[in-house]
């Protein structure tokens, strides 16, 4: 299909003789430039790692029977450091870690520090991909009904998102999470309500740049439909700035949700996540400093992962540095 | 090349590669050229053939990683430039050897004001105080033409039109005197008046200053206004050189002759163009053998294979190409678009081109080898002899008295301060199968009377109708039914298409949208259409981006004839696009409007491409018509001192007639605030005191001339 086109046959005039170069496709273009930046590589590495140990950590930490207990009370076993084994002649089999060794060690608990690592991982993923997904589908509409309708729309939403960024949005989580029972589900949703301005901004200024671009013109000379231009012709061509902010937005969000756990407003225990064992551990930060090391190292290089990735992915997607 | 004269600047086997992701591209690959002293080299040739890479290869400007200068050196005043360490080379940009560029609201600093960056240089170079460098760069605002250069000095970019900002920038090339200016593209961004008037500017610097220039263009008239010497690059490599005369004369290259016959003139209706067939090639992609062979109805096997070298056919001229040979004999006859010519027969081409095209394809023959002719392409040329429309009177669009005002809000209320008057009360009609010409300046409301007419705006008053029917009395569903109907084709192939759809889902979109046609019936229209357009239909599943200007153009064409449309709209469908490309896109325009009876409105600012394409030519000066006529008689009836003063600032191809006046000084003036009389009497050269007061109407002078002004 690609590349015989010298050879169709037609009546009509000239078709066009020369043969295009080969086809690349968009993804695999978008590979090319990326597999050049190797601080993008190392972050997109670490993030498949992380994707792994959460999807791991959801199979051997949930269920009524986990093969890796992360709520499993263990008094005779508190605080032990990381590589101890467990105590056999005490604990019933049942009741013991995954080889009989503590990898992480254990809390004031007893709990074993690795399997709740592994299930406050996909809690984290979660906040991460959950909260950025509601801010950037609310953002690109609210951003594109501002960017493409006239003056009175733009005006009523771009006044909200002025609002919206009045407020320190970590205090107004406070202040909703305090309100709304405790649930992790709860935090998703109020941290992806409050993070959705800057997108939505992004999204408006790269419509009214396209709104004047000619095959927006061509679409509604054509006689589509207003969201059809909308959705189909303009939206595509603003994803990319969206898709950068997204992937650092969702760094934040994991911080933001540790930072609301680590103040005991996160999710609600005996559910792990990283904030609330970093937060379990500041009592214990010289008699059992594996606790803050582990939970904080986890957040560090996730951040740092999505953000490296995301800069990658702007540099990779800017038009500037592709050839048209 | 002439003994006598000093050359100033030599460049020897010139290589300069760029490596991308997807191997190494030739952009420049060894070329020889010299300058001499108080003389204009032209280089010419299309998009993509590596002209602004020579130059920036000159200044050494190319920028590592991917760039670098492979081979070769840059011999300037007995030393390589190739070789001086970089801080000898700042010493020499600007200071001897200046530089202009073609845009001008990207090559000025917006946070600087214009004194600023002028004075700049003259600080760096010549070590003046501030106080020295300001009286200095006063002196060379007044000699670049800028008026009133006691508070230009003082403004910033954004303050000053195009033209003005084209000056600044020469003023900034020629601050330090330098011996070479290497001008990339001067006048490409610039209006044909404001083109004239920067060509003369030039010419007249070069006579005062004794610079050498080396002039970059794609335009074969500001050759003939300016170059002593040219030299016609294609794929990366020179092609043909000859001094200015010699090439006009008679060009030998097949790609020169090629772009001679692919220019529209002044003039010359009815004669098709002999668009050279095809694109200039990837640099990624060069085919073995001659670098022109694919498009050249020449090529034997010989080209096929071996890339001929520059070699001297005689004392001024060289030639890559294995058909050219040194034994002369009558060579070419008649060039479609010069004035003037040495055996009296074709003395008077420009009127008998009509009656003369059949004949004329008989005579052009080449000194070429085995004696074939050039114009002997058979299939190869989109429909040949001359160009006949079809004839009916039927008004498919009126016009009456259209009006749209924008009006300028300031302040925090945003009360209306000012109002611009982009169209005010213009009426006009075209017929069935007709194409109607709109010609003017940018700025003069041309894009928005197309705008209007498809109803993509709405307008302040007035009415357009379409075959009877008012468009701004319908809504919703018979809206969209009479839209079917009315497309449009834009001016910039790159922003016109959507980067993110399929070529083939741009091109049928709008049968899904209409209910016209699904899956596979769309997909065979669509392959239909694409064949009609002279594109692949194989192409389907490709993205935009693949494609070269010429073939996004055809592309946006397909997605106009999509709706079988009877009425199109043609923004200034070729002006961003290569001469041998525009002859092609005007060819196919012209032959989808008799296969189809199509009607255009055809917005343009060329006037020989409007004349070469209309039936009817209107002229349009800030939102009003000014004067109208048949096209075949514009160059014979035309009055109105603007339609005049368009005419002349038209470049014409025949180095003879260099060094006239520009007819017209000054800039279009901004539609805000216009004067009460006439609108052209700032610039008219005719104004009289009535032109000041009152505004004249559009009249009848004759049948279907009509004329606004008082003096006509």
């Amino acid at each position: 299909m690609e590349k015989n086109g010298s050879s169709v046959n037609l009546s009509a005039p000239q078709p066009e003789q020369e043969l295009l170069l080969p086809q690349v496709s968009g993804l695999r273009d978008l590979w090319r430039q990326l597999r050049t930046n190797s601080l993008a590589l190392w972050g997109l590495g670490l993030l498949s790692i992380f994707f792994f140990i959460a999807a791991a950590g959801l199979i051997l930490t949930e269920g009524r029977q986990p093969i890796m207990d992360p709520e499993k009370v263990r008094l005779v076993d508190t605080l032990k450091p990381p590589l101890t084994k467990a105590n056999e002649s005490v604990l019933a089999p049942e009741d013991r870690p995954l080889f009989g060794i503590y990898l992480l060690g254990t809390d004031k608990l007893g709990r074993d520090v690795l399997a709740r690592m592994l299930q406050g991982a996909h809690v984290s993923l979660l906040v991460g991909f959950i909260s950025v997904g509601i801010s950037v589908v609310l953002g690109i509409v609210l951003g594109a009904l501002a960017g493409y309708s006239g003056y009175y729309v733009d005006s009523i939403i771009m006044r909200v998102v002025d609002i919206m960024l009045c407020f320190p949005s970590f205090f107004l989580i406070l202040t909703v999470v305090a309100l709304l029972p405790p649930s992790i589900w709860n935090i998703m949703i109020v941290i992806g309500l409050t993070s959705w301005p800057p997108i939505a901004r992004f999204v408006r200024a790269e419509f009214l740049a396209l709104k004047k671009q000619d095959f927006v013109v061509a679409a509604e000379a054509l006689g589509l439909s207003k969201l059809k231009i909308m959705f189909v012709h303009m939206v595509p061509n603003a994803i990319a700035p969206v898709l950068v902010t997204a992937t650092i937005e969702v760094a934040s969000a994991i911080l933001t949700e540790s930072s609301l756990s680590f103040l005991g407003f996160g999710v609600p225990p005996p559910a792990a996540s990283w904030g609330n064992i970093l937060s379990d551990g500041k009592e214990f930060i010289f008699d059992a400093p594996w606790l803050f090391i582990a939970s904080g190292t986890a957040i560090l290089l996730t951040v740092l992962a999505f953000n490296l990735f995301g800069e990658g992915l702007r540099e990779a997607l800017n038009p500037r540095l592709r050839e048209r | 090349m002439s003994q006598d004269k000093e050359i100033l600047l030599e460049i020897k086997n010139l290589k300069t590669y760029f490596r991308t992701s997807q191997g190494e591209i030739r952009a420049v690959d060894g070329i020889n050229l010299t300058l001499s002293r108080g003389e204009t080299l032209g280089i010419i040739g299309e998009s993509g053939c590596g002209k602004t890479v020579t130059s920036l290869s000159i200044m050494r400007l190319i920028k590592p990683p991917s760039g670098r200068i492979a081979g070769g050196q840059v011999i300037f005043q007995g030393k390589n430039l190739l070789d001086l360490p970089e801080q000898a080379m700042q010493k020499v940009r600007g200071n001897n050897i200046g530089m202009i560029f073609q845009e001008p609201m990207t090559s000025l600093n917006p946070v600087f004001r214009i004194g600023e960056q002028i004075m700049e240089t003259l600080i760096t170079h010549r070590m003046l105080s501030r106080a020295e460098a300001r009286e200095r760069t006063l002196d060379i605002m007044s000699k670049v033409g800028i008026p009133s250069p006691q508070i230009r000095i003082d403004e910033y970019p954004h303050q000053m039109s195009g033209g003005m900002k084209q000056r600044a920038m020469i003023g900034m090339a020629i601050a330090c005197n330098p011996q070479v200016l290497i001008a990339d593209e001067p006048t490409t961004a610039l209006d044909v008046t404001m083109q004239a008037q920067i060509i003369n500017l030039l010419y007249q610097l070069q006579q005062e200053m004794g610079m050498s220039i080396l002039l970059i263009t794609h335009d074969l008239g500001v050759i003939a206004e300016m170059a002593h010497q040219v030299a016609v690059m294609y794929a990366s490599r020179v092609v043909e050189q000859a001094t200015v005369e010699e090439l006009f004369r008679q060009p030998l290259h097949p790609y020169t002759i090629g772009l001679f016959h692919s220019l529209p003139c002044l003039g010359g209706r009815g004669r098709r163009l002999e668009a050279i067939q095809g694109q200039v090639p990837n640099p990624l992609n060069f085919p073995p053998g001659c670098k022109f062979w694919p498009r050249c109805s020449l090529a034997d096997q010989r080209c096929r294979q071996e890339e001929p070298d520059l070699v001297q056919i005689d004392s001024n001229r060289w030639v890559a190409c294995w058909r050219v040979s040194k034994a002369g004999g009558d060579r070419i006859k008649g060039l479609p678009c010069s004035s003037s010519r040495d055996d009296g027969k074709e003395g008077k081409v420009i009127i008998s081109l009509q009656e003369d095209s059949q004949g004329q394809q008989k005579d052009g023959q080449l000194a070429l080898v085995e004696g074939e002719r050039l114009d002997d392409r058979g299939s190869a040329l989109i429909g040949s002899g001359p160009y006949s429309p079809a004839r009916s009177f039927e008004k498919i669009i009126e016009v009456r008295n259209l009006r749209k005002f924008f009006p300028i809000r300031r302040g925090f209320w945003r009360r209306t301060k000012a109002v611009v008057k982009a169209v005010d009360g213009l009426s006009l009609s075209i017929n069935h199968g007709q194409t109607l010409g709109l010609v003017g300046e940018s700025g003069c409301g041309k894009t928005t009377v197309g705008r209007l007419i498809l109803r993509l705006m709405e307008p302040t008053s007035g009415d357009v109708l379409f075959k009877g029917t008012s468009l701004y009395s319908l809504k919703g569903e018979a809206l969209r039914k009479i839209r079917q109907k009315m497309q449009i084709i834009f001016q910039d192939p790159y922003s016109s298409l959507n980067p993110r759809l399929t070529v083939g889902n741009i091109v049928g979109e709008a049968l899904t949208a209409h209910g016209i046609a699904r899956g596979r019936e769309r997909r065979a229209l669509v392959e239909n259409l694409f064949a009609k357009v002279g594109l692949s239909p194989s192409y389907i599943n490709r993205y935009p981006h693949e494609f070269s200007g010429g073939q996004r153009q055809r592309i946006g064409i397909a997605r106009a004839l999509a709706l079988s449309p009877e009425f199109i709209v043609c923004d200034e469908a070729v002006s961003a696009l290569d001469v041998s490309i525009q002859a092609q896109i005007i060819n196919l325009l012209q032959k989808l409007q008799e296969e189809m009876n199509l009607s255009y409105l055809f917005i343009a600012h060329n006037l020989a491409v409007v004349e070469h394409i209309s039936h009817k030519i209107a002229i349009m000066y800030l939102g009003q018509i000014v004067e109208q006529m048949p096209a075949d008689k514009l160059v014979k009836i035309a009055a109105h001192p603007y339609t005049l003063a368009l005419l002349s600032s038209n470049p014409v191809t025949d180095p003879s007639l260099r060094g006239r006046q520009p007819p017209l000084s000054g800039d279009v003036p901004s539609p805000i605030n216009l004067p009460p009389g006439c609108r052209f009497y700032p610039r008219c050269p005719r104004a009289e005191k009535r032109c000041r007061e009152e505004n004249p109407e559009l009249l009848e002078r004759e049948k279907d001339h009509w004329v606004r002004c008082w003096l006509c």
